[in-house]
């Protein structure tokens, strides 16, 4: 039976809703008898992957499994809440068992509007996961990749990316460079040094500024630059500092301040020219909606595996584009989320560059990745990410594989302190 | 029933010794173990910072000296502290208390021209009453502003931050009492923006600040002048 017949007999009754009890299906779903498909989502698998035994950030995979065997891959990995994430799934599987998987958008409305309480970042990364899986399925079902879907590939060399610079000293930067013009890297992202208080000292300031000149010396006029202020300083400690660092011409700087507050990082972005990057706390498009239509930021890093997945970051692409933004969007969990993202940012016309957290050499996360699927995923070639052409989200994953790693329980993120034993960002 | 903040501190200090803990315990424990302390200058001078530097202090509040002429003020501001920067090297740090005396254009041209310097604020530089001017320079400059030393009314303090005028509070701890501190703290806090209250003069209320310090997440620094310091710091104590 070929993968579009599924979609063909949608006047024919739907299966499950005459298999019994075990045929259950969601609220509302006798509402769109005879206008979907004949797939059916029969199981909702959760998987929590740790690589390593002290992982703050062990995979929260989701599988959806159909009646017709198709199956849909999603990543939902919270950093620091792997167990409240995937309970939150296992809440979603009322929603989802017995429902036409076709319907992403619908499951996407119910899976947020009908939890009352919308956003947060547990809830967003839950439904990322399930809904990259949906469009897993929807693409697989379709026959075509998911990007093609998304209205199609704007670049067929793949999608630009950046490794972040893991070198500390100038000769680990020149070598960097090296490596990076030798493999068409054309980007990498670093931090700032240390911890920062509310208001900083004199030392602390110069010693920023002349880490990062160090780098853009080292680095050449030719790589661009991205530095996450990773949301560790306050308005007043940013505003210094991105005062000093536009003769850097940084491609951008990342969460100047916590995203709690827009006005706050509105003020900072009006203080240099370098443009300000934001998003990847944010859940759903109703979380970026202030900070486009004030102008807050120039870029959105809204992360798939949080903000709603493909649904969510596709809509805040195309609110993007109708603000003046461009998209960098956040990638720093396991391989299927950054897959995921790379349909979406090859599809939207305002897409800058693409993050994963990866060296320019593969470490241990990367080839465990390629042992999974079987191709070296979020590797760039020639500085692009290759776009996947397999139907869905384009690769096969064999519940065993995972098998390897199993959940080694929540492991809390980095925390860090200032020398007079206070609570700091990192 | 509304009580002074005299009273307010003896019923705290009465019912923390009754459950034999320090003020800062009943008040919610301990978020820090030493206070940074800002030492105020008299004159300003190098010499006195000399002085100063062997008791400890590392973080100084200068005090402007406005009356001079009008054409070398900005760069007899800049010329002091670059002197007392290079007295006390990388490791001193500088608050350009203004008491208010600047106008909205004085204080910009100064906030301009000390931009590289890191002054770790800017303290009171006109009266907040001139709202317009003080968001002028608030939006043009870096450098960190500090308000409050004459706000009475607490409420004022939203008007501050909601036009961002603030990097650092400075709510007059006995004219507002602990609570009420820690009211205005937790309103900043949502702002990022830092506290750094005013102790006053006795020292009932000075042993208070640091009680306050040593259990508020956005306190930054607290000025005091005549304690000894270590590093910059004065530890927080353990006893009731």
């Amino acid at each position: 039976m070929k993968r579009r017949m599924f979609l063909t007999a949608a006047s024919a009754p739907p299966l499950l809703a005459q298999a019994g009890p075990a045929g259950a299906r969601p609220v509302g779903a006798q509402a769109f008898d005879g206008l979907g498909s004949k797939l059916r989502i029969t199981a909702v698998k959760v998987f929590g992957v740790s690589i390593s035994r002290e992982s703050d950030r062990p995979y929260v995979f989701v599988k959806l499994e159909t009646n017709e065997g198709l199956a849909g891959w999603g990543e939902a990995t919270l950093e620091g809440k792997a167990g409240a994430v995937m309970a939150c799934v296992e809440d979603f599987r009322e929603f989802l068992i017995g429902a036409d998987p076709m319907q992403v958008e619908h499951h996407w409305q119910s899976m947020y509007v009908h939890s009352f309480y919308r956003a947060g970042p547990v809830m967003g990364s839950a439904i990322s996961g399930i809904d990259q899986a949906l469009w897993d399925l929807r693409g697989k079902a379709l026959g075509v990749p998911v990007h093609q879907v998304l209205g199609g590939a704007l670049d067929s060399r793949g999608v630009r990316g950046y490794y972040h610079a893991r070198a500390a000293t100038r000769a680990e930067l020149e070598k960097l460079r090296e490596t990076a013009v030798r493999d068409g890297v054309s980007c990498f992202k670093t931090g700032i040094p240390g911890y920062y208080e509310w208001i900083d000292s004199h030392a602390k300031v110069k010693r920023a500024v002349a880490h990062l000149t160090m780098i853009r010396e080292a680095l050449g006029p030719d790589i661009d630059i991205a530095v996450d202020f990773h949301a560790k300083t306050s308005p007043a400690v940013a505003s210094v500092l991105v005062r000093e660092l536009e003769p850097l011409h940084l491609l951008f700087i990342e969460e100047p301040c916590p995203p709690e507050n827009v006005e706050a990082m509105r003020r900072i972005a009006r203080r240099t020219t370098t443009p300000i990057a934001t998003g990847e706390r944010l859940v759903a498009h109703y979380g970026v909606r202030e900070i486009i239509e004030r102008g807050v930021a120039d870029i959105l890093q809204t992360d798939i595996n949080h903000t709603g997945g493909i649904t969510a970051l596709w809509k805040i692409g195309a609110m993007a584009e109708l603000g003046g933004l461009s998209l960098a969007p956040h990638a720093c969990e396991g391989p299927i989320g950054g897959i995921a993202t790379l349909h979406v940012d090859s599809a939207l016309p305002n897409f800058l560059v693409q993050e994963i957290c990866g060296g320019v050499e593969p470490g241990p996360a990367e080839k465990i990745w390629e042992e999974w699927l079987g191709f070296p995923a979020m590797r760039m070639v020639a500085g692009r990410f290759p776009l996947p052409q397999k139907p869905g989200l384009g690769f096969e994953l064999p519940d065993e594989a995972l098998k390897r790693y199993p959940f080694n329980g929540t492991r809390p993120m980095a925390r860090v302190f200032h020398s007079d034993g206070s609570v700091a960002a990192w | 029933m509304p009580r002074s903040p005299q009273d307010e501190l003896d019923w705290l200090l009465a019912e923390s010794r009754r459950a034999r803990v320090p003020l800062y315990q009943w008040l919610g424990g301990p978020v820090r173990n030493k206070v940074r302390i800002l030492t105020p200058m008299q004159a300003g001078t190098p010499e006195e910072l000399r002085r100063l530097w062997p008791l400890g202090a590392r973080a100084f509040s200068v005090p402007v000296a406005a009356g001079g002429p009008a054409r070398r003020f900005v760069s007899d501001t800049v010329r002091r502290l670059e002197a007392l920067r290079a007295a006390g090297g990388d490791a001193a740090d500088f608050v350009l208390s203004c008491r208010a005396q600047l106008t909205p254009l004085q204080a910009s041209q100064v906030a301009r021209a000390l931009e590289g310097f890191h002054l770790l604020w800017m303290d009171e530089p006109c009266p907040v009453r001139y709202t317009e001017g003080l968001r002028k320079l608030a939006e043009e400059t870096a450098v960190p502003l500090g308000f409050g030393t004459a706000v009475e009314e607490p409420a004022a303090f939203l008007g501050l931050l909601r036009d961002g005028l603030g990097a650092v509070l400075r709510p007059s701890l006995p004219h507002f009492g602990v609570q009420m501190t820690r009211k205005i703290a937790a309103l900043a806090e949502s702002y990022y923006v830092a506290v750094a209250p005013l102790a006053g003069e006795s020292q009932a209320w000075r042993n208070a600040a640091l009680q306050v310090a040593g259990c508020t997440a956005n306190f930054f620094i607290q000025e005091l002048a005549g304690v000894p310091l270590e590093d910059g710091y004065i530890a927080l104590e353990a006893r009731p």
